[in-house]
């Protein structure tokens, strides 16, 4: 059973407390993911913003066959790939991806160095990745969710999650190999 | 699945990758293991994922900004209503109805104050105060007043 079942009914209720300890709970991994998928900081915290009310706003129609947490994330990669969407159409130029700020300060300045190089590393990898490959990496490497929860949260089989992770690595493979041997430009992802 | 059975590398990568989540689905440990013996490309393939290891850990630790919450919470705050556009209008025509209801009382005074006076004006050839004596019947239609029986029959 989802442990924020109860949670859910308050926010069927309209409870604006409910709202905010959603938040609390789900928040960080909403933002991790709206950040990995559109690439700047302040997207993915208007992202984010976009992401709660929505669910308050459709908590009466939420049917609650998934976890609040999978719904979530169903909400967040739909705002999210409709903005990336709206993007293209613009012709907005993608900027270089954003870290965003640590989770906790760490204190030996050499191992934050490092941490912040394997970070920015492996973010400038996402971004050549297509959204899709890069929501489903971020789903499993990021948050940990399961094939199952993936499948709930992108509506689609099981099946396809595999295949999905398995070209996507694939490709993230090929790019990291190439950044050791040598200029992105020669890869054909 | 025997592992002498070898599969190709596309199968493999599918198949280390679900291993990779701990999920089921694809090839055996067995058969994989059998592949990656033979195949120095996925050997490459693996060892380039597991050095994004540190990368991944890195992301996981990144958090939302502090005041994003407080953010959210303003934007969530129900706002008093605003009123629906049909009363705004009914407000704005109340409001205009007056000005004009006003204006209307304020001539009719001003001409029974000064009603002779303007009558001799009128009779002296003032141009002024003919137009403000053609005016008042026209006033009174706005008002749709009946006319006055001290009026003069045309």
């Amino acid at each position: 059973m989802d442990p924020d079942l109860p949670l859910v009914q308050r926010l069927r209720a309209g409870e604006p407390a409910a709202l905010e300890e959603a938040y609390r709970r789900h928040g960080a991994s909403v933002y991790r993911l709206c950040l990995r998928t559109l690439g700047r900081a302040a997207d993915a915290e208007d992202a984010v913003q976009e992401v709660f009310l929505k669910v308050l706003e459709r908590a009466r129609s939420f049917a609650g066959e998934s976890r609040l947490a999978t719904w979530l994330h169903s909400v967040a990669v739909n705002t999210c790939l409709h903005r990336l969407e709206r993007e293209r159409l613009r012709g907005a130029e993608g900027l270089p991806p954003e870290g965003g700020p640590p989770a906790r300060a760490d204190d030996d300045p050499e191992a934050r160095a490092s941490s912040a190089e394997e970070r920015e590393g492996l973010e400038r990898l996402l971004a050549r990745l297509s959204p899709e490959h890069r929501v489903a990496l971020v789903l499993r490497e990021v948050e940990g969710l399961a094939y199952r929860d993936i499948a709930a949260a992108l509506s689609i089989p099981v099946g396809t999650v595999m295949s999905r992770l398995a070209r996507a690595r694939e490709q993230l493979a090929r790019l990291a190999g190439a950044r050791h041997r040598g200029p992105l430009t020669q890869v054909t992802p | 699945m025997n592992a002498s059975i070898d599969i190709d590398c596309a199968a493999a990568r599918e198949g280390l990758s679900a291993a990779r989540d701990g999920e089921p689905g694809g090839a055996s440990p067995a058969v994989l293991d059998a592949h990656l013996a033979r195949c120095d490309a996925c050997r490459e393939h693996e060892r380039a994922l597991d050095a994004l290891a540190p990368g991944w850990a890195a992301l996981r630790d990144v958090a939302p900004p502090a005041e994003l919450g407080r953010r959210l919470a303003e934007r969530a705050r129900p706002r008093p209503r605003a009123l629906p556009r049909i009363a705004l209008r009914i407000a704005a025509g109340l409001v205009g109805y007056a000005a004009l209801d006003g204006s209307v009382r304020w001539l009719e005074r001003g001409a029974a104050h000064s009603g002779r006076d303007l009558v001799e004006r009128v009779a002296a050839g003032e141009p002024a105060a003919g137009a403000l004596l053609a005016a008042l019947p026209e006033v009174r239609l706005l008002r749709r007043l009946p006319v006055s029986t001290t009026e003069e029959p045309r």
